[in-house]
């Protein structure tokens, strides 16, 4: 059902599928590419430690451009760089499960299997960082 | 820069450590909590990348009953780290791509403390849990927290009475709001609701 094995228990019961939605996330690139897609474990095959956690199979997206920003900014004070834009996009209705944390605006999507990011998922803008 | 190679172990004391609870994972594993084969819970931050995923992490051992504390924000995570339930502290570097730890580093607190990066303000955020505990809620939070992006501008009227059930069970949920914010979130018109709530 699941583009990914996903551990027990996954997504958490919380999650629940997507209505068409209108979210960010930050890219590498300035196009939409599966490649902009791959979540935490598939990232780090060999990483072991995150390979039976719930979080590390999902893509993060946001709610809005600054709270993705703001999370760039972040991690770019730790000396990593996430990506070099921030992507407008809309998503398709049923295409994963979703979880939304409205403290920090970040939204887990586990992608259903038969998800194709060509069709189901839309650039509306792109903006470099 | 504080020297710490002179409190560099020998052998790695978490070679057998596994990864219990996320806490906060947003494109990175920013703050989890591990168990090693006696049981005992600590709690792991990311400081920073030393280079190309090489992580430098701060370790703590946390007692069940700080951890809930953090958990529901009676606590941050910086008092966990400025106040430590020990006087010594791990710091270890990890390789993000093998997730092995290349060292490990064990710091008095007085040495540690200089290099504390924790953010003053970092609360571990309970949503999930608070959502758990209460369902309506949960099938309400996505909705609310999507409509301004997603609301077309000629469904107001349409979707009015579900959200003004989502502005009362907004209202409901934080009833520690002040008497004046509540008062000013419920006067205004549903899209200026909406925004607010997404932005607090």
């Amino acid at each position: 059902m699941y583009k990914e094995k996903l551990p027990n228990n996954c997504p958490p019961k919380i999650a629940m599928e997507n209505e068409s939605i209108v979210l960010y996330r930050i890219f590498q690139g300035n196009k939409l590419d599966d490649y902009e897609f791959i979540p935490y474990n598939r990232l780090y095959p060999n990483n072991q430690r995150f390979q039976q956690l719930c979080e590390a199979f999902a893509v993060s997206f946001f709610l809005s451009y600054d709270h993705a920003l703001r999370k760039y900014q972040e991690i770019l004070r730790k000396n990593k760089k996430m990506g070099s834009f921030i992507a407008k996009l809309k998503l398709a209705p049923g295409i994963g499960k979703l979880t939304i944390n409205v403290h920090t605006g970040h939204c887990n999507l586990w992608w259903y299997e038969h998800v194709k990011i060509d069709s189901e998922v839309k650039l509306l803008e792109i903006t470099p960082l | 820069m504080i020297p710490i190679e002179s409190y560099k172990l020998l052998f790695n004391p978490f070679k057998q450590i596994k990864v219990k609870e996320i806490l906060d994972f947003v494109e990175i594993p920013k703050l989890y909590v591990e168990i090693d084969v006696v049981g005992t819970l600590y709690l792991n931050y990311l400081d920073q990348f030393l280079e190309d995923h090489l992580e430098q992490r701060f370790v703590i051992p946390i007692s069940t009953q700080r951890l809930t504390d953090l958990k529901r924000g009676k606590i941050s995570v910086r008092e966990a780290f400025h106040q430590p339930e020990t006087h010594w502290i791990f710091l270890t570097h990890v390789n993000e791509l093998e997730g092995t730890i290349t060292s490990v580093y064990l710091l008095p607190e007085d040495v540690f403390q200089h290099l504390n990066s924790v953010e003053n303000d970092y609360l571990v955020s309970v949503e999930e849990e608070e959502i758990r505990h209460n369902s309506l809620t949960s099938l309400m939070a996505p909705l609310l927290a999507t409509l301004p992006n997603n609301l077309p501008d000629y469904s107001a009227t349409e979707f009015r009475p579900v959200m003004q059930l989502a502005r009362v069970l907004y209202l409901y949920q934080h009833a520690d709001l002040s008497k004046e914010t509540t008062e000013t979130l419920a006067n205004l018109t549903l899209p200026e609701f909406l925004n607010a709530v997404v932005n607090q």
